[in-house]
């Protein structure tokens, strides 16, 4: 479904208990703030929860919860999307207030110096005042990218912050909330004719407006191996994160698939060979763990995605160390491709997972949400799993040739107890 | 364009037959269909957390981290890898009282499933080596978990709490993890992992009956009584005590206030709960609206009720900027001592009840949802008829039977405070309006 306004809209009933999710992603993230903004597109996620032309501050969430729901909003690289989960009686409600702050934003000095400061305590609980706080997904991103778009730090520097104002915030609004840059997606207990017409009552009449032009995130390769040390003088113990550029999640999903089978196979749980090696075998590690995405998820997010690997290592040993045991495992396994058990339980293990994801009705219309807006093809989500299955041996052994290679990759350490 | 909408009534909390099953061996057994997706979910408690090790948890900690590193028949690896193959996980955890298991996995696989959970109940390894390995990286977890300062301002407010019992027990150092031998982790785990009082709970896409059945048959073989010894009732501080612990150069301070509680079966908890979640139980608490919304000083300032077997806790916690650290108690006192004091209105209160019944109807549509939630209220020997009677329960608490609680729950003088911060730039601030300040 798709309104005159440009708005996009994906409906996925399911009577089975009395519960609906409603998602609006808008089609704007990190890679779009501007330079010397950074953290603004997060910040502005706060500012549409202060309320609208016709809601006062507080009003919002007030609705949601008194009707018992539960509300939120996140901003990742590549989108920014608000949700409600709501008894199914309160649908027409999200709907509601959805359209409500798409039409118009309440802008004002309070509540802007006020938001400000609740995202610096977010910074500051969850980074400045965290041991390995932020380790790697800031850190990272920072090393293995160069341009802008894909390199700053997401949640912000605090001038940046502080810089911000009003006439910004509005114009960030004009330019990336227009309803041709969003997609809204409904989960849950309700008849699609009765959705379409609450949809149509409250989205139709909101104003045309142009969707703002596609970010330019492609970047090449790192030519040579880049090294970073992250002095934290919080944490404890040393850790190593390496990171890897891997296929574009959109055009080449089944090669994309593989790299995270890829990193399964590397990295999830006791059987894997990063664990058998490092954790047991050479006693260098204590954990290791593994990611293929970016924030916020594997599959919710366009080129350049980033294939990582984290150990804790023993104090006693070095991050060189620990780098070579990868290089050694990560070249046998592009040498000797992964035992038919070893690839079909991390085959089941994920498709079982991916299906459990699916119970929560949020997951769902995330999804939904995000593979409308980033390929018009909300039906993927019924696909994952066959492509899961289609991953061969082979396919796993190619990725560890082609992508895990030492000299496009970016190595950081945390150095533990130090300022500099 | 519209502004108008329709909210119809809110739906009853939908849960469908708990079937319930006692074993021979003791096993409590309570299965429930739920078939959203076709998998299923497991959690299996088991009296004998931390605070039921005799010494500092740590025998407790071993035993369940190194529970699923193998079994008499199978490698660390084999186990991991045949659990993969099931499209399945499993996983020990331990708690203050509860050593558990938990996993899910694909229903199609159910009865492969329950032969290697009962494979790891009855005959787990605890090898030497591999218990070598667990107790490195368990020293490690403690050593970041001593740096973390929301663990920090836990510890000492368990401290203020409960003093010597041990649910007052601090994170021990890494060093003392040394002294524990595989034999301790495993005589631990075979003195409290015992069928006679422990509760399993399965949720899923199958039969009730037919579940039942596939545990009896492969459980059949875990037998025992627990020999462990339940700690002791657990009095909570009422003194009211205010302490600041010094970590300097700290960029927040850890606000965490706490108070005695009571338990979910007691006459006035749901007086309790809707005057906690008016104060601080959600975001649109009076705590909420005006430490964040207004004030901007914390993040996720929030309180709750926390349940352990021998103590119930009343808990507020706020991390908030150093520099505006007794601004932010004074504001946190000063909402406590409202609800105390003065009635709340009637719209709070009935925005309050709806909250908690619609979100508790929410959390439970998920098979992990409604399973974590039946194996909580079982195992503190409730049963689902708490999730079936909660409206009603909520709809019996007044505005006068909110005040009664919050005046005996919240009122500050019968909290104790535990901040955690930079004493060189907080101290004197909370010492004008806090003199009894330790440090």
């Amino acid at each position: 479904m798709r309104l005159d306004n440009g708005l996009r809209v994906v409906l996925s009933p399911d009577r089975s208990a009395p519960a609906v999710a409603v998602t609006c992603h808008y089609d704007v993230g990190f890679r779009s703030e501007p330079e010397g903004r950074t953290g603004f597109a997060h910040l502005f996620e706060h500012l549409m929860f202060q309320g609208s032309a016709t809601l006062e501050k507080l009003e919002h969430f007030r609705l949601v919860t008194s009707n018992g729901g539960s509300f939120n909003g996140s901003t990742r690289n590549d989108f920014t999307n608000y949700y409600e989960v709501l008894p199914s009686n309160a649908l027409e409600l999200g709907l509601f207030l959805e359209s409500d702050r798409m039409r118009a934003v309440r802008l004002t000095p309070e509540n802007l110096a006020n938001q400000v400061a609740v995202v610096e305590e977010e910074v500051r609980v969850n980074v400045l005042n965290q041991p390995y706080g932020g380790f790697p997904w800031i850190d990272m991103p920072q090393v293995l990218f160069d341009t802008f778009p894909n390199a700053h730090n997401a949640y912000g520097e605090f001038d940046d912050l502080e810089a911000a104002t009003l006439e910004e915030a509005a114009e960030f609004f004009n330019t990336y909330y227009a309803p041709a840059n969003a997609v809204l997606a409904v989960a849950g207990d309700f008849e699609v004719a009765t959705a379409r017409r609450l949809v149509r009552k409250h989205f139709g009449g909101i104003e045309t407006r142009p969707a703002p032009p596609a970010v330019n995130a492609a970047e090449p390769l790192p030519d040579k191996e880049r090294r970073s040390s992250r002095f934290d003088p919080l944490a404890p113990e040393p850790a190593v994160a390496l990171g890897y550029r891997t296929a574009d999640p959109i055009k080449n999903l089944r090669q994309y698939v593989a790299a995270i089978v890829t990193n399964l196979v590397l990295t999830q749980g006791k059987a894997s060979r990063l664990h058998q090696r490092l954790v047991k075998k050479d006693r260098l590690a204590n954990s290791v763990s593994g990611s293929v995405g970016l924030v916020g998820g594997a599959f919710e997010v366009r080129d350049p995605a980033i294939f990582e690997i984290v150990a804790m290592y023993q104090s006693g040993a070095t991050a060189a160390e620990v780098t070579g045991a990868i290089d050694d495992e990560i070249e046998r396994l592009a040498d000797d491709p992964p035992t038919p058990a070893e690839l079909k339980g991390i085959q089941n293990s994920s498709i079982s997972a991916y299906l459990g994801a699916l119970d929560g009705l949020m997951t769902r219309a995330t999804l939904l949400a995000a593979f409308e807006q980033q390929r018009s093809k909300p039906q993927l989500i019924n696909e994952i799993p066959a492509i899961y299955e289609s991953v061969t041996p082979e396919a796993v052994s190619a990725i560890a040739a082609k992508w895990l290679r030492p000299h496009t990759r970016a190595v950081i350490e945390v150095v533990p107890g130090a300022t500099s | 364009m519209s502004t108008s909408y329709e909210v119809g009534e809110l739906p009853a909390i939908k849960i469908g037959r708990v079937a319930e099953h006692q074993s021979e061996s003791g096993l409590k057994i309570v299965a429930l269909r739920h078939t959203s997706v076709p998998r299923f979910h497991i959690r299996l408690k088991m009296p004998g957390g931390k605070a039921w090790d005799s010494h500092n948890g740590n025998r407790a900690r071993i035993a369940s981290s190194a529970l699923m590193t193998g079994t008499k028949n199978r490698s660390d690896a084999e186990l991991a890898q045949e659990l993969q193959g099931l499209g399945a996980s499993l996983s020990a955890g331990i708690g203050l009282d509860h050593l558990s298991l938990s996993g899910s996995g694909l229903s199609a696989n159910l009865k492969d499933y329950l032969a290697i959970l009962a494979e790891v109940l009855t005959s787990p390894a605890f090898s030497r080596d591999e218990v070598k390995v667990v107790k490195e990286q368990t020293k490690q977890g403690l050593s970041i978990r001593r740096s973390d300062p929301s663990v920090i301002a836990h510890d000492r407010l368990v401290r203020a709490i409960y003093g010597s019992h041990p649910y007052g027990r601090t994170t021990p150092s890494p060093e003392s993890v040394e002294r524990v031998r595989s034999r301790d982790a495993h005589e631990y785990f075979k003195a409290h992992a015992r069928p006679d009082h422990a509760v399993l709970v399965i949720v899923g896409d199958f039969k009730p009956a037919q579940a039942i059945r596939l545990i009896e048959d492969a459980m059949g073989g875990w037998r025992g009584r627990s020999r462990g010894r339940r700690p002791a009732r657990a009095p909570v501080s009422d003194r009211g005590t205010t302490l600041l612990v010094d970590r300097p150069g700290a960029v927040q301070t850890n606000i965490r206030i706490a108070g005695p509680a009571v338990p979910r079966s007691s006459p006035d908890y749901f007086d309790l709960v809707l005057a906690n979640t008016i104060f601080g139980g959600y975001f649109s608490s009076r705590l909420v609206e005006r430490v964040r919304e207004e004030r901007g000083y914390s993040y996720s300032p929030r309180s709750s009720i926390e349940h352990h077997r021998r103590a119930s806790v009343l808990k507020v916690s706020a991390d908030v900027a150093t520099e505006v650290t007794a601004a932010a108690l004074v504001e946190i006192r000063y909402e406590l001592g409202r609800i105390a004091t003065a009635p709340v209105s009637q719209s709070e209160l009935d925005a309050a009840r709806t909250y908690i019944a619609g979100t508790t109807a929410l959390s439970i549509q998920t098979q992990a949802g409604i399973a974590g939630y039946l194996s909580t209220l079982y195992s503190a020997g409730l049963d689902a008829s708490y999730l079936r009677s909660l409206n009603k329960r909520l709809a019996e608490v007044t505005i006068e039977s909110v005040s009664e609680a919050a005046g005996k729950y919240l009122a500050p003088p019968g909290l104790t405070t535990v901040m955690v911060g930079d004493s060189q730039q907080t101290a004197d601030a909370v010492r004008a309006i806090e003199p009894r300040l330790k440090s």
